[in-house]
């Protein structure tokens, strides 16, 4: 079983996406800021992370920066999940590294399961 | 503070005029009267001597030779007495005859001489007073009248060249002045500040080469030119500025006027017009558009996750009824994220940072893309879209594709939205060297002819479609609107209450 973390600090969407990751069949897990996020990818060593952008403390742009720079969890994939949607934000995410960068309210939760699945196996 | 080097009238000193003179009237008066000395002498002297020598020649015929040479001396002491009468004579009459000629020509003359070098020099305060009863007394007359008008027109036009000198030194904004020749003439105090000009005198009366090696001046050099001043309007530039907040740059408006003295130039206005408080303002405006904006997106996140799962059945079967009542829900939830979406790119317009990246790419394309995104839309109304392209692809132009895909996006939700079951929209594209012509013709319920002008503005309605009830956040064409414009092309439309609208819009091939 794929194992899925999702970083985002709004306890209804958390909530949301993680539901519909255990029902979609992967093992899910769950980090509300930055830290812990990133704390979790080390420890966890998740086969898929979904990244929200803003954060408190560790925003989600410095997390993509830090996985970049650790080898032992570089090669992870990263699909960020954000409010922010303008062209310099999406290509910031993008240059550093993420596979997908959605803007939440423009997919479906199916939508985005269909996306993680994408990354998984292309 | 004078900050003003004064372009004086042109004031000699006078000096040139007089090396011109070669001989003053008073020496040639003395000539004329040298030569009335000596002619009558000459004269004189001749009678004389013809007289004794004709005496002479009838005495010498028959006189001793002895006799004849005392009568010779008497005769000839005689005639140098005589002579030396007359001489005095004749040297008194002509002092006399020189003293009052003197008096009645050549003193007045000087006077005016004097009064006129006074007026060259300056002073404008000069009179002269004859009193000679003539001619001359008249001129004298004439002339201190002359000077009076010189004065007075003199001092109007400095109270005005003063008061002119007053706005621009108290104006608020920072004014530079440059004569024809593009040197700096004033420079006001508010300019000195934004510019850091310890001094005027050290930049007044330099060219705009010299003011460009002076560190502050270099942006605004470049900017309005500098060989010749550009003719620029409201040019933003950055500048250390005195109000300057934790040292950054404020923003200011350039523009330059130039100043037409009737068919000629004689010189240029620049204007420095601060506007960092209403940028400030204005940013402060899109931040918070911007946050709230995005703050939204989160709420309608969820609502649109979990309405769409209950949907789905996925938190069990929900009656036909709850199923439709939750379907408006979610219409209306997506209905909010298209605002928020278009309220962030407004703010981004408003910004000025919309565009991305120019490519080369096909609109055709493009456009093709854009209807088969709205394809289930046209399937449920049955409308009938048709495109009608150029037979050679126009996909040699240079555009945003993002922002272009919006706009014609906008456009095409448009003609679909407007127009009703079982309609007709086309698309028609056309392109020729200079660039290429998109019209998206509708057959939907137009624009009330009111209303017309208001159309491309922010927020803007149509009253008959808000009637109708179909959604709208009035930004759209806005939208549209902006970003053709920032490709340098033209949007408009014709419309029709009841009958339809075609709106165009143009893109030229070349981005300047």
């Amino acid at each position: 079983m794929a194992k899925v973390l999702i970083i985002e600090d709004d306890l209804f969407l958390r909530d949301l996406v993680y539901q519909k990751l255990q029902s979609s069949g992967f093992e899910a897990y769950q980090a509300v800021d930055g830290e812990e996020g990133l704390k979790k990818i080390i420890e966890i060593k998740p086969d898929i992370v979904l990244l929200d952008i803003i954060l408190p403390g560790i925003d989600g742009f410095e997390i993509l920066r830090r996985k970049k720079e650790n080898p032992e969890i570089a090669s992870i994939p990263v699909i960020v999940l954000s409010n922010l949607g303008q062209k310099e934000e999406i290509d910031q995410g993008l240059n550093l590294g993420a596979k997908d960068y959605l803007i939440k309210a423009h997919f479906t939760l199916d939508e985005i399961m269909i996306k993680v699945k994408n990354v998984l196996a292309p | 503070m004078f900050s003003v080097s004064f372009a004086c009238y042109k004031r000699g000193t006078g000096a040139e005029l007089f090396q011109r003179m070669r001989f003053s009237i008073f020496t040639k008066i003395i000539l004329i009267i040298c030569l009335a000395i000596i002619l009558p002498l000459i004269a004189s002297n001749y009678f004389i001597i013809t007289t004794y020598q004709k005496f002479i020649d009838e005495y010498i015929s028959g006189i001793e030779v002895e006799a004849i040479r005392t009568q010779f001396e008497i005769f000839q002491r005689n005639a140098m007495i005589q002579n030396f009468i007359i001489c005095f004579l004749i040297f008194i009459v002509v002092l006399v005859v020189f003293l009052i000629i003197s008096r009645i020509l050549v003193r007045p003359i000087k006077k005016l001489l004097e009064g006129t070098q006074e007026v060259i020099k300056g002073n404008l305060d000069a009179k002269v007073s004859i009193k000679t009863g003539d001619e001359l007394e008249v001129l004298a007359g004439s002339f201190n009248q002359m000077v009076k008008h010189l004065k007075e027109a003199f001092l109007k036009a400095e109270e005005e060249h003063d008061r002119t000198l007053g706005v621009i030194l108290n104006f608020v904004d920072g004014v530079l002045v440059f004569d024809e020749n593009n040197y700096l003439r004033i420079i006001n105090p508010k300019a000195e500040k934004i510019l850091q000009v310890a001094d005027y005198k050290n930049v007044v009366g330099k060219n705009l080469q010299d003011l460009k090696k002076i560190p502050s001046f270099v942006s605004l050099i470049e900017l309005i030119g500098e060989k010749e001043i550009r003719q620029i309007s409201k040019k933003e530039i950055r500048l250390k500025g005195e109000f300057a907040l934790d040292d950054k740059a404020s923003i200011f408006e350039v523009s330059t006027v130039p100043l037409p003295h009737g068919e000629e130039l004689f010189g240029h206005l620049v204007i420095l017009y601060d506007v960092s408080r209403e940028k400030f303002v204005d940013k402060l405006k899109s931040e918070f558009i911007s946050l709230a904006a995005h703050q939204l997106r989160t709420p309608t996140s969820v609502a649109k996750w979990t309405i769409d799962s209950i949907l789905k059945g996925e938190a069990g079967r929900a009656t036909k009824k709850q199923e439709e009542l939750l379907q408006k829900a979610y219409f209306n939830n997506e209905r909010m994220i298209a605002i928020i979406d278009d309220l962030l790119n407004v703010t981004r317009i408003e910004e000025g940072r919309f565009l991305g990246k120019f490519a080369k790419e096909s609109i055709e394309k493009l456009i093709d893309e854009v209807v088969q995104k709205h394809r289930e839309t046209i399937k449920e109304k049955n409308i009938k879209v048709e495109t009608i392209f150029p037979p050679r692809l126009s996909s040699e132009i240079e555009i945003d594709k993002e922002s272009i895909m919006l706009a014609v996006d906008n456009l095409i939700d448009n003609a679909i939205k407007y127009t009703s079951r079982g309609g007709e929209v086309t698309i028609k594209l056309s392109c020729d060297k200079i660039g290429l012509k998109a019209q998206i013709k509708d057959a939907g319920i137009g624009i009330p002819e009111y209303q017309q002008d208001r159309v491309f503005s922010k927020f803007f309605r149509g009253d008959n479609a808000v009637k109708i009830g179909t959604s709208g956040t009035g930004l759209g064409l806005f939208i549209v609107k902006n970003i053709i414009e920032a490709h340098n092309g033209k949007v408009g439309f014709k419309s029709e209450e009841n009958k339809g609208s075609t709106f165009w819009f143009t893109l030229p091939v070349k981005q300047q």
